[in-house]
């Protein structure tokens, strides 16, 4: 079977001797997958998980690339070309859109949230109307974080958590310090909130078109 | 206020890469046939995705909001 690792510019591997990783290619059109051929199905363990992450990372350093989900495998080369005929344009448009950039991921809390549950027990309406104002408040944070890091951020994602607000921001390579000082700006402009950033990452988020 | 930026390998970095690695990347849509003997595979909706059962589970689990089971009594 056919474990795929990420999608590159056709250009960018042109020969097997250009394949991070002793990883195959196959290209169609502009846009070439990276993959590993192997007998069986792939482990899951944690540490498998990690060591598709560095490989995944060596090939975003190499230059533009989406990176394929963990576990994502098709049966043969066969469908590995016809998927990549059939949404070359697609991975094209991506593949320009995150060229030259990283992901950084937020997490913002703050302190003055209300909780999403009542410190004491209470009734079915005392706990719905709690989760009612945590929600309203995580929107309105949603909408004040990523509005002060739109000038920094080419796209953004809003990423599931359940206790905070987590995006993932489309940043310029060369720009990551003052994405940090924007973030920094942000905490800083009301007390109580508490953020943490990673990365750089390959830009997990970013691989879709954002709809809606 | 407070800002920290987490650097790769420590444990909020950790967690956001294999976050990010389950969760995030290229997913192909149902147009592909995965043809593997003796493995679960789990669907979710017309996204195939090959991951062990208790990280579904566990991401099934986050999901959901927790359940207040006093209330009912």
């Amino acid at each position: 079977m056919i474990v795929l690792y990420a999608l590159v510019p056709a250009d960018q591997v042109s020969s097997a001797a250009t394949a991070p990783d002793g990883l195959g290619i196959l290209a169609r059109g502009s846009v070439a997958a990276l993959y590993d051929e192997r007998e069986e199905v792939p482990s899951t363990s944690r540490q498998d998980i990690l060591d598709f992450g560095r490989v995944v990372n060596d090939i975003s350093k190499a230059g533009p690339a989406l990176p394929v989900r963990f576990g994502t495998v098709v049966e043969s080369l066969g469908a590995l070309g016809d998927l990549l005929e059939s949404r070359e344009a697609e991975w094209r448009e991506r593949l320009a859109t995150v060229a030259g950039h990283v992901e950084i991921v937020v997490h913002a809390q703050d302190a003055a949230a209300p909780a999403p549950t009542p410190a004491a027990p209470g009734s079915g309406r005392e706990y719905l109307m709690s989760r009612a104002a945590a929600r309203r408040h995580a929107e309105a944070m949603y909408d004040d974080l990523t509005a002060g890091l739109s000038a920094h951020c080419r796209e953004s994602r809003r990423l599931q958590a359940s206790e905070e607000v987590r995006v993932a921001c489309l940043v310029p390579a060369g720009d990551t310090e003052s994405f940090l000082a924007a973030v920094e700006s942000w905490a800083g402009a009301q007390q109580g909130r508490r953020v943490t950033t990673t990365g750089p990452w390959p830009p997990f988020s970013f691989t879709e078109k954002e709809t809606g | 206020m407070s800002v920290e930026h987490v650097n790769v390998g420590e444990d909020v970095a950790l967690v956001d890469l294999i976050d990010r690695l389950i969760g995030g990347g290229v997913v192909l849509t149902g147009d592909i046939v995965l043809s593997i003997a003796d493995v679960d595979l789990v669907y979710v909706g017309l996204r195939l995705v090959l991951a062990p059962a208790h990280v579904v589970e566990d991401s099934v689990r986050l999901s959901r909001p927790p359940r207040r089971l006093e209330e009912r009594a």
